[in-house]
């Protein structure tokens, strides 16, 4: 690994970039755009009222809520939580057909046609983020009327997942290399992290030592969700240490 | 003899199929156009795109008027309706296939690696059949990548 990596410096080719994000819990006001930018840009389809009630939604991303105190001394904390982009993913080893895999940037991904539904990888997620989808995606109008045509439709029969908008990945890439530049940093915005009114999202290569999500991971008040299980998730988790 | 018919089928089928005879070897071999000429976006957006009626009739309006497929172009023109050409190349929406035309284009792979040699054609037809399998095998011999993520998401 490392005398490719010495190589390719020696050629000046392209880093592979390691993909990382960081939320900072502090600035989290838990308003849920992230949620609506995900829906909005990921084709992820609506569950309709009735199903909603019985909390049958499906969400690549949600706000979980922590209570501190007691009424009506009470304190609320925000923690968005998606797909945690193990480097460990428990999900991985149990798909008995490879269907997800951690590719060379560290993204946890899901191929849908290769799925075939087995759900073991649903049930084996410690952070509750993939889903498995029952019934063909539909949407109430006019919501049918704004998918992404970057981003598949997932079918029934398959599990999908926060993808840390690898369309937008490959957007970004695809401009800077129309354009002869390298990737720099701050060109790839997951749709959570644009729509973001705190800013409190950063995303970016976590091995460039200037990159936004970088510096914050170095800040001393990084953490990761269920640290203890040894997931070694790409998503940190930046809170003031109690 | 069977095949001769199914051949037969086909190739009327595939001619049919298109609102108007449109000859491509017509464009390319005579009139020495390139496939981007009208194929705008092959070298520079997604997709390569069919042109508008306007791109033909910008030469169609003085060129070759009295031709009968000409003819029928210009009875579209003068009833404002777009030419309702029949894509034949594209992925089902099952496949979860993302193609990009620029990326390739810049790789230099040369439209008939993918499309056949349309410059010959009258009509166009699917002289390339797009498999997984002949998408990796021209990833692996150009040393691009063959990450299942870069088609499919």
């Amino acid at each position: 690994m490392a005398e490719q990596t010495a190589e390719q410096t020696e050629q000046g080719a392209e880093r592979t970039p390691q993909w990382a994000m960081a939320i900072d819990l502090d600035r989290c006001t838990g308003c849920e755009a992230c949620v609506v930018a995900c829906a909005s840009e990921n084709n992820v389809p609506t569950a309709g009222e009735d199903q909603a009630a019985m909390g049958r939604t499906k969400h690549w991303i949600r706000i979980d809520r922590y209570y501190e105190g007691e009424f009506p001394d009470i304190k609320v904390k925000y923690r968005p939580v998606m797909c945690q982009q193990c480097d460990e993913a428990p999900c991985e080893p149990v798909c008995p057909v490879n269907a997800t895999y951690q590719n060379a940037e560290g993204l946890n991904v899901q191929i849908y046609n290769r799925c075939i539904g087995t759900r073991y990888c649903a049930n084996n997620c410690p952070y509750t983020v993939r889903f498995f989808n029952w019934f063909a995606p539909e949407w109430a109008e006019p919501l049918n009327l704004q998918l992404n045509p970057d981003v598949s439709i997932r079918p029934s029969g398959v599990v999908e997942k926060c993808t840390f908008c690898a369309h937008k990945i490959k957007r970004a890439k695809l401009d800077a290399d129309a354009q002869g530049r390298e990737l720099a940093d701050g060109d790839v915005q997951p749709a959570c992290v644009q729509s973001c009114p705190a800013e409190a999202m950063v995303f970016g290569d976590m091995t460039d030592p200037d990159s936004k999500v970088a510096r914050q991971l170095g800040s001393g008040r990084s953490g990761q969700l269920l640290e203890s299980l040894g997931t070694k998730p790409r998503v940190f988790y930046l809170e003031k240490a109690d | 003899m069977h095949s001769a018919l199914l051949l037969l089928a086909v190739q009327t089928a595939s001619a049919a199929e298109q609102p108007i005879g449109f000859s491509h070897t017509a464009h390319i071999e005579k009139a020495s156009m390139q496939c981007t000429d009208c194929h705008e976006g092959a070298t520079s957006r997604d997709s390569a795109g069919l042109p508008s009626i306007r791109k033909c009739m910008l030469c169609h309006q003085f060129i070759a008027t009295d031709l009968p497929e000409v003819v029928r172009l210009s009875e579209y023109w003068e009833r404002k309706h777009e030419v309702p050409w029949e894509r034949i190349y594209g992925f089902a929406k099952t496949a979860a296939v993302q193609f990009r035309h620029a990326p390739h284009a810049r790789a230099e792979i040369a439209c008939s690696q993918c499309h056949g040699d349309v410059a010959s054609m009258t009509v166009a037809v699917k002289a390339v059949t797009h498999t997984m399998g002949s998408c990796i095998q021209c990833h692996r011999d150009n040393s691009a990548t063959d990450d299942c993520l870069a088609c499919h998401y």
